[in-house]
């Protein structure tokens, strides 16, 4: 073999050697790697109808404290439930108190009469509206897991994810009452709760509704715990809720209708009182990669305020 | 010719006694040694740090073995039993049934048995599971993020570097003490599912 022909060859093996530790470096050492056969695909039903988008963001507060955890709205404030802290900020987010607080704190409800209920976790604390604590209720117990709070007629109903139970107490923190939404006679469920996500809120004409998150739907309850009706699908289609746990969160606006807040496929969307889809607050593009579920609070003006514990703000949207 | 047979009987006793004897001795010493060789070696051992792990789908394709000896384990304690299972039906599932096209899995290797009414149960097939995450991406997106990722030592050669280790882009793989080789999720689920 001829000097000439051994160089092209080992110009030629050098090119080949170079070739395959260049792909090795690009495609491992920088991580490039063709698309993930295996990937969850969520891609399809994160594409929501523009057309159905009937709301817009109007503002967004950030939020100091970590570990947002509840919110609620009453008259002009927004009181929220941190892991450790306690805060009260008007609606242009300016500051009214922002307290240190046993914790951990888990919901959060303001009475007419501006007093602060703040559920932790397997009891209830009761702070005035400048964060004084006036008063800790007994423990539920060691198990119990407090996630939404709402008053009604001077009756506080405390939905406990560890129950899972409604707890119907007087103003005093006396139990009136306890149910599981069981009914012996037509052997219904109860509630199905698989995650620490029950909510619990009234309506405008003072009926308690409950969300049934294992069953994908929300209940109505009379005020002693027995059904009186839900609506709601299990699917990944617009109107139904996905699973499991699902509506995570929600609120009711002055006219019945339902706003609620999905966890896995985030989404915020409004249900007409009959729990047809009416319309979407926000679609899962608007929320960050991985995003928890936000808890819900709407106003006298039917604005809706969600506490997105992810990029620990405060969002405002209003109907376009 | 009767000594010499005696002398021959006594031979192969003795030749058998001693192969006995070698093979026993032969058989202790090489079961010590393989002990001894796993303890030095495995002091430590890999394993995934299922709150690392981003679920990218790179164990199932880069481990030495094949399939991977990356598994999915499921954590019981951490389970809702979910009717709608995020791990288990494909997003969009026409029904919620074992049909193979409402699985989410590519392999069908979890398994979904009635508890009761409206309670399930899923238990992995670890022969079929090839460490895909796709289902425990989907318990995360969706449920208590029971479904998790572990490497399963009874498999694991071991490697110097663990090849998977390399490539992880969350550095979610590690070394764990030989003695306590799995991090596997929930508060009282502490060995393999």
């Amino acid at each position: 073999m001829s000097k000439i022909a051994i160089y092209i060859l080992l110009i030629v093996l050098g090119a080949l050697a170079a070739y395959i530790i260049l792909e090795d470096l690009i495609k491992n050492e920088m991580l490039i790697r063709a698309e993930n056969p295996y990937a969850f695909d969520l891609k399809e039903f994160e594409e929501v109808d523009p057309a159905l988008i009937k709301y817009h963001e109007t503002k967004r507060v950030k939020l100091d404290n970590p570990f947002p955890k509840a919110i609620d709205y009453h008259k002009g404030f927004l009181a929220m439930a941190f892991q450790n802290h306690l805060q009260v900020i008007d609606t242009s987010g300016r500051e009214i108190f922002n307290r240190k607080v046993p914790g951990p704190s888990t919901a959060i409800c303001i009475s007419e009469k501006k007093i602060i209920y703040l559920g932790c976790k397997t009891r209830l604390e009761v702070y005035d509206f400048w964060g004084d604590l006036l008063d800790t209720w007994q423990e539920i117990d060691t198990g119990a897991y407090i996630t939404s709070i709402a008053i009604v007629g001077g009756k506080l109903f405390v939905a406990n994810a560890g129950g899972p139970e409604i707890i119907r107490y007087d103003k005093q923190g006396e139990i009136e009452l306890k149910f599981d939404g069981k009914n012996q006679e037509s052997k219904d469920h109860g509630f199905v709760v698989p995650s620490p996500y029950f909510d619990v809120d009234i309506d405008p004409e003072d009926d308690l509704w409950i969300a049934n998150t294992g069953l994908q739907n929300i209940q109505n309850y009379t005020k002693s715990g027995s059904l009186r009706g839900y609506w709601g699908n299990s699917g990944y289609n617009a109107e139904d809720f996905t699973g499991c746990c699902n509506p995570a969160h929600f609120t009711i606006l002055s006219d019945g209708s339902f706003v609620t807040c999905e966890k896995g496929l985030v989404r915020i969307k409004v249900h007409k009182p009959s729990g047809k889809l009416d319309a979407f607050v926000a679609a899962p593009k608007d929320f960050a990669k991985n995003s928890g579920p936000l808890d819900l609070a709407s106003d006298e003006h039917d604005h809706i305020y969600a506490l997105d514990i992810t990029q620990k703000m405060v969002r405002k949207f209003e109907r376009k | 010719m009767t000594d010499n047979s005696e002398n021959n009987a006594q031979n192969r006793r003795e030749f058998i006694r001693s192969s006995s004897r070698f093979a026993l001795a032969l058989g202790i010493g090489g079961l010590g040694g393989l002990v001894l060789n796993k303890a030095k070696a495995g002091e430590y051992v890999w394993q995934i740090d299922p709150f690392e792990c981003t679920q990218c789908g790179r164990c199932a394709d880069e481990c030495v073995l094949t399939p991977s000896a990356v598994k999915c384990f499921h954590a019981f304690d951490l389970c809702g039993y979910c009717d709608l299972c995020g791990g288990y039906l494909k997003p969009g599932a026409i029904e919620m049934n074992t049909a193979a096209e409402n699985q989410l899995c590519p392999t069908a290797a979890i398994k979904r048995n009635f508890v009761e009414e409206p309670f399930f149960e899923y238990t992995i097939d670890e022969d079929l599971c090839i460490g895909c995450a796709k289902c425990v991406e989907g318990c995360s997106s969706f449920g208590n993020g029971s479904l998790h990722l572990q490497i399963n030592q009874d498999l694991c050669v071991n490697c110097n570097q663990c090849a998977i280790a390399r490539m992880c882009p969350s550095d979610a793989i590690s070394r764990v003490p030989y003695d306590d080789p799995y991090k596997v999720k929930g508060d009282f689920t502490k060995s393999k599912s």
